[in-house]
């Protein structure tokens, strides 16, 4: 199981799909301060559990679900 | 020059790499700070190896099995497989701003499992045309400073590893992926920029047996970019470095 991953500070922008994708298994990560704008379907997207990892201070257009990515 | 490409060296460290203001807005302060922490991290390695090893790297098909310092001496250009393979652990890797090209196959620079504590210093290196730009099998490695875009799968995979760091790098136009976390726990991706892959910029995800069940809408999405298509595997051991 991929778990407790940070990424930080960084961009994601313009991609396939995703900018930035959390996998159902995957858990206790910490997404925060990352610019993921203009991805194809979702710029982030949490499979997990909704809290199981952490996300905030991000800038996106989309994320799913919404209500667990900040 | 030595055997297989690798020559020994006093000069090991080169040109400085570049400076933070030239990474866009990340802030001065922060990659100070991470200059410090990484220097601290090639002290520790340094000392706690006694690194009574230094070589040049002149090829592509190198493999060090041997702790050290290495030093990419110019540009390399792979004809299949990997470029550089680390085999042993706490070993430093400096790509001393050169460009690693691959045909379309292989990993750029790929820590296997035994090369853990090493360090990756790119000094804004390009690492493209491979099927993956960096690859940590290892886990404990510390990677900054470099480019990994134009790659057929990804730019860095983290592979099964544990507390790996990667800071101030690029992973665009890859792919299928900027950076992918497989399987591993602690590991940080830090002032990075990954734009413009065909899948996902930025993936932590569980190993292929743990992936997501089809009750979830996205599962061919992540299953594609969970899928293992490396054509590479770490070569054999070996008493020393081999190209």
């Amino acid at each position: 199981m991929s778990s407790a991953n940070q990424v930080y500070d960084g961009f994601a922008d313009g991609n396939g799909p995703y900018g930035i994708a959390i996998d159902t298994s995957a858990t206790g990560n910490l997404v925060t301060s990352v610019e993921a704008m203009n991805n194809q379907s979702a710029d982030m997207i949490d499979l997990g559990k909704c809290g199981s990892s952490a996300w905030f201070g991000n800038q996106f257009a989309n994320a799913t679900p919404s209500g667990c990515i900040n | 020059m030595g055997q297989h490409g690798m020559t020994v060296g006093r000069g090991i460290w080169g040109k400085k790499p570049e400076s933070g203001s030239e990474r866009g807005k990340r802030g001065a302060a922060r990659i100070r700070r991470l200059r410090l922490e990484l220097l601290l991290g090639v002290a520790a390695v340094v000392m706690g190896a006694g690194l009574a090893f230094a070589a040049d790297i002149s090829v592509c098909g190198t493999t060090i099995t041997k702790s050290g310092f290495y030093r990419v001496s110019q540009d390399l250009i792979a004809t299949r497989g990997d470029c550089i393979d680390v085999n042993a652990a706490r070993t430093i890797v400096f790509l001393n701003g050169h460009q690693l090209s691959g045909a379309g196959a292989g990993v750029g620079v790929k820590f296997s499992s035994r090369a853990a504590h090493s360090f990756l210093e790119g000094g804004n290196a390009n690492i493209s045309g491979f099927a993956i730009g960096v690859e940590d099998d290892a886990g404990y490695v510390r990677g900054d400073n470099f480019n990994a875009n134009g790659n057929g799968i990804g730019g860095v995979l983290i592979d099964r590893a544990q507390s790996s760091t990667f800071s101030n790098f690029q992973a665009s136009n890859n792919g299928s992926y900027g950076v992918r976390f497989m399987a591993g726990d602690g590991n940080v991706a830090e002032s990075a920029q990954a734009t413009a892959t065909a899948t996902t910029a930025f993936g932590s995800t569980a190993p292929k047996k743990f992936a997501s069940t089809t009750s979830i809408p996205s599962t061919t999405q992540l299953q594609a970019f969970t899928s293992d298509a490396r054509a590479t595997a770490p070569a054999a051991p070996a008493p020393a470095a081999s190209g």
